[in-house]
């Protein structure tokens, strides 16, 4: 009996010590993306902004495509990194009122092997690698099974879709639809933002995006949607999907 | 040694009892370019599955006066649509809506119906059996019906391992079928594999559909929501079919009525397009009976509703422009899967 006993308390203090070794060297972290117009949470449909031309506008789509995200510890280059996910698509289509905004999109990421990071790096539309795949790569519902166009065999990086009240008559009736993505587009960026990653105290690094800020520069310019011509690209036309696409990787950051 | 021999008679006994015939899987369809199908993990693709929700498909014994089956409303050499514009149940009770094509169903995984009220097929099948205006059964009556049916009992516990006649075996096994109707081999796809080539009117209907030409050939917005190679996204969408000041007011809400928010009223799933030339009238209520009522309403830019979709817009196309948008469409056809005799009833 005392054998028995014996054997069983064995066999448990291995496991008992398996797990601690596999669960400590893993912790979690969210990353939490954040849409504003003006510094208020972004909202689809509900509510009215104003877009640079005193237009008043109401969004129905801000979706854009993150890949290759990175976790950096000191002195670490990009290469060396922990790459926690190959890619994501944080879409807003879904964020119908003012609570849901502000809690923004949240991506969890469970097996993150615990440390002290300092930076994290984030990529902007798709690498080249995976805007040289298809749908048909995918199951129906990976972020990559659609946005893709065939006749310039890549995927849509971007979309900002509104409707906008140009004459004043309190319908939003005026459309505005801008599809952005290009494999030379991509663009990665560095971001210092120290987090601990521990087993069971999740992190969190939030980042941020004005949309008010894609639609006008720093300098103030913005595209004078009283043009027709100006009211939607595919990106076909530089002057409008470049200009919004450098605001994008401009306003994005980590929130402060 | 009689006490041995017995003693394993009952070991043999007791592990044949244990044992239920595990149908062998199979895999679910995935043709080039498509993407892979989301199944639910308790119901993968078995023959005894997809057979059985055949002959169930076709049955009228699952409607209450064993006068429609899912194929009434759903023929196949109709790519899976009835011609109506509103679908009739028994009774020749008018439904809401018109029924949609079922080929490639089985990639849906944003909802299924008009409104998206089914998260799966699963759900999704026993929706008609109960509804009243569609075949209106009692289950209990439908189920005495089955277990007393000469081929039934046999055909479930083929499918399942067990002959346990339930609601939601029928529902599997319904299922299964469906995930089966693919089209996949129409001129287009042909193109896409390089076995066919387009004519130069197909070839500039395709730029147009695909807004692919800018800005020598107009662009006719469709492949924002009708994206390969479904020709659908799965979402929802108010594409301007009624004018409306007021979100609340629209005759059938559409998604609204399932999701609750007025944001979503008027906005209806996206139909495919494959097999589109068979499919008519067009839109969940069947006001267009031709195509080329649909392509003049995306031309005018839809009827005024605060949430219709942004890339509903006046397209300005001209008549020749139509006519090649049109000649693209019908390189959708696919008359493989409209003639494909595994989607038609059994012939006994």
């Amino acid at each position: 009996m005392n054998k028995l006993h014996l054997s069983l308390f064995l066999i448990i203090g291995l496991f008992a010590a398996c797990t601690s070794d596999e669960e400590v060297g893993k912790g979690t972290l969210d990353l939490n993306f954040k849409a504003t117009y003006q510094g208020t949470p972004l909202v689809m449909f509900d509510q009215v902004y104003t877009y640079p031309d005193g237009s008043p506008i109401k969004f129905q789509l801000f979706n854009y495509y993150v890949s290759d995200i990175t976790l950096l510890q000191e002195g670490q280059s990009a290469g060396d990194g922990q790459v926690i996910s190959e890619v994501a698509r944080i879409d807003y289509r879904g964020v119908y009122d003012l609570p849901t905004a502000d809690a923004g999109i949240n991506l969890r990421f469970d097996n993150v092997k615990a440390g002290v990071y300092t930076k994290i790096r984030i990529g902007l539309g798709l690498t080249p690698e995976l805007n040289a795949t298809q749908p048909g790569d995918y199951a129906a519902d990976h972020p990559l099974s659609e946005n893709y166009w065939s006749w310039a065999r890549g995927y849509v990086f971007a979309k900002i879709e509104a409707n906008a009240d140009l004459d004043g008559d309190g319908q939003f009736s005026d459309k505005l639809t801008y599809h952005i993505g290009a494999t030379d587009l991509y663009t990665t960026i560095e971001l210092a933002d120290p987090v601990v990653v521990q087993k069971d105290n999740p992190a969190t690094i939030t980042f941020s995006v004005d949309v008010h800020d894609i639609l006008q520069n720093q300098q103030g310019d913005y595209l004078d949607i009283s043009q027709p011509a100006n009211t939607q690209d595919h990106t076909n036309n530089e002057a409008i999907y470049g200009f919004l696409w450098t605001n994008f990787t401009q306003a994005f950051g980590l929130k402060k | 040694m009689s006490r041995l021999w017995g003693g394993l008679v009952v070991l043999l006994f007791l592990l044949l009892a244990g044992c239920e015939t595990v149908p062998e899987t199979i895999p679910p369809p995935h043709p080039p370019g498509f993407v892979a199908m989301v199944i639910p993990s308790d119901n993968p693709l078995t023959e005894a599955g997809v057979a059985l929700g055949r002959q169930l498909f076709y049955d009228p014994i699952l409607s209450l006066d064993s006068t429609i089956s899912c194929g009434s409303c759903h023929r196949p050499e109709l790519a899976f649509t009835d011609g109506q514009a509103i679908s009739r149940g028994i009774a020749g009770q008018a439904g809401r809506r018109s029924a949609p094509s079922l080929l490639n169903i089985g990639f849906h995984y944003k909802g299924v119906f008009w409104d998206g009220r089914s998260p799966n097929l699963e759900d999704q099948a026993l929706h008609p059996l109960g509804d009243s205006l569609e075949m209106g059964a009692n289950w209990a009556r439908v189920a005495r019906r089955l277990n007393n049916h000469p081929d039934y009992p046999g055909l479930y516990a083929k499918a399942f391992g067990q002959a346990d006649l339930s609601k939601e075996q029928t529902a599997r096994a319904l299922a299964q079928f469906q995930r089966t109707l693919i089209s996949a081999n129409s001129k287009y796809d042909q193109v896409q594999r390089g076995e066919a080539r387009f004519t130069p009117q197909e070839q500039r209907g395709w730029t147009i559909f695909f807004d692919a030409g800018y800005p020598t050939v107009p662009m006719a917005e469709c492949s924002h929501c009708h994206t390969e190679p479904l020709f659908t996204n799965l979402e929802f969408a108010n594409n301007g079919l009624d004018s409306s000041q007021h979100l609340q007011n629209f005759r059938d809400q559409g998604l609204g009525a399932v999701t609750g928010s007025t944001y979503d009223n008027g906005k209806f799933r996206v139909p495919t397009l494959r097999n589109i030339t068979q499919t008519a009238p067009y839109m969940h209520d069947g006001r267009f009976a031709k195509l080329d009522e649909v392509i003049d309403h995306y031309n005018t830019g839809g009827q005024y509703a605060e949430n219709v979709d942004p890339n509903v817009r006046p397209l300005h196309l001209n008549e020749q422009d139509k006519a090649d948008l049109l000649a693209f469409l019908a390189t959708l056809t696919d008359t493989f899967a409209l003639n494909n005799p595994a989607y038609y009833p059994l012939q006994k």
